[in-house]
């Protein structure tokens, strides 16, 4: 791509987000989208390299919210260590495949002050090692990686979709389905003409199938799973 | 069949969570951050292909909540602009890069303007539990209207709180940057900034 339209997309991509994201139901009811066969491709797709793609971990963020006190608030704790592998074909998106891989054992929560002074009585050093280690949460010494592999995807319109795949968190697997939508290449000087493409993602699971049962409903059953990053084209 | 099964599953995981709040009991008064559980956030769009959010970790708020009249009630809000989150996956480099948006004059500019500040100066119902709530806010030493949407969440009595009230909200606003002087890196980074705010407010002890 050139700058201009590297500028051209960022605004398109903006009045797109802009617009909210994710399926609706009218969305999925809808037949099938035209195939690239019959269909010019969505500016935003136009000039995008089919390729593996790589996170690119310095813009991307994933953020669990959960309900606390019956719901009257969203408690937010985002992982900081993770990582995606993207196979993206703009002319084919539904024939792409995605996986993340998320390591538990690093969370933060951004708790203020000083856990182990207020808690004497807890055997972790911070909030963030609790919610990491402790068995009733993520109890990462015995299950120290989360994954989801992708196994279908589905198109709901030119840039929004669905992604559905296998989440393995603590040790159970099931099949999960995520709201995605496609926001745009970039083409920062630095990359030298590779590709970056930006996603949003959002999802709802329920902890207790996974295991992860402690607090409810205090702590909500539900939560909410939000993405927003980039993957780098692969050298 | 498939896809049916496959939209179920979607209608399923895309309801929105059944929210039952009451303002029935709750008392009027002054109530005040209950920091272990409060979020606020800000979120600009990074080459226009992603959201870059960043958390602000110092922050405090008072509440006079008047829970007969939301209308009359009055927010007034303290930001420590030092105090970032970015999760950058990084060690070393997170330090710099948060340093960098903390105190550099092209960002927060701290040393010079140690304080964002937002004051209510009035409060519209909109809903049984939503509103706006308008006030100055103060970033980089310039003070502009802006307008929150704010939900009310309900109220929880934990134990171990007493008889105090705690309640909840969220809300949220975008604001325009450029409007409070900062222009830096335009066309990779948004004008607009959302905020989000998630937290619940402790009543305070008589």
């Amino acid at each position: 791509m050139t700058i201009k339209n590297y500028l051209i997309a960022g605004s398109a991509a903006i009045a797109l987000t802009a617009c909210g994201s994710g399926a609706t139901d009218s969305d999925i009811e809808a037949d099938t989208p035209p195939t690239q066969a019959d269909a010019e491709p969505h500016p935003l797709l136009a000039d995008v390299a089919a390729a593996n793609y790589s996170l690119e971990k310095s813009h991307a963020f994933m953020t669990v919210k959960v309900g606390h006190n019956g719901d009257i608030t969203q408690y937010r704790i985002s992982f900081t260590d993770f990582d995606g592998d993207l196979s993206f074909d703009p002319a084919n998106p539904e024939g792409s495949n995605i996986s993340f891989s998320i390591n538990p054992a690093v969370v933060e929560t951004n708790y203020p002050g000083d856990y182990a002074a207020g808690h004497p009585d807890s055997q972790w050093e911070s909030w963030n090692e609790d919610i990491s280690r402790d068995a009733k949460w993520l109890n990462s010494d015995a299950h120290p990686e989360i994954t989801f592999v992708s196994t279908s995807a589905e198109r709901a319109d030119d840039l929004s979709g669905t992604v559905t795949g296998d989440l393995t968190l603590l040790g159970v697997t099931k099949p999960v389905s995520l709201d995605v939508t496609y926001n745009g290449v970039a083409n920062p000087p630095w990359f030298e003409g590779r590709d970056v493409i930006g996603f949003n993602a959002s999802t709802r699971l329920n902890r207790s199938e996974f295991g992860m049962a402690a607090y409810i409903p205090n702590i909500g059953d539900e939560v909410t799973v939000e993405f927003s990053g980039e993957f780098l084209q692969d050298e | 069949m498939r896809k049916l099964a496959l939209a179920a599953g979607l209608l399923a995981i895309t309801q929105p969570a059944q929210a039952n709040p009451t303002l029935d009991g709750v008392a009027s008064g002054l109530y005040n951050l209950e920091k272990s559980h409060a979020f606020l956030t800000w979120t600009v769009k990074h080459n226009g292909i992603s959201s870059y959010t960043v958390n602000f970790t110092d922050f405090n708020a008072d509440l006079v909540f008047d829970a007969e009249s939301p209308a009359n009630s009055q927010l007034s809000v303290s930001i420590n602009p030092t105090a970032l989150n970015t999760n950058y996956p990084n060690a070393e480099k997170k330090v710099e890069w948060e340093s960098e948006l903390a105190t550099d004059a092209k960002f927060m500019n701290a040393n010079e303007f140690p304080t964002i500040t937002f004051n209510s100066t009035s409060v519209a119902a909109t809903g049984e539990f939503e509103g706006t709530v308008t006030g100055d806010l103060t970033f980089l030493g310039v003070t502009k209207p802006v307008t929150l949407d704010v939900s009310y969440g309900g109220v929880a009595n934990p134990p171990w709180f007493g008889q105090r009230d705690v309640i909840g909200f969220t809300a949220s606003t975008t604001v325009t940057r450029s409007e409070f002087g900062q222009d830096s890196m335009a066309g990779i980074i948004s004008d607009e900034v959302e905020i989000e705010f998630s937290g619940e407010f402790l009543q305070a002890e008589e």
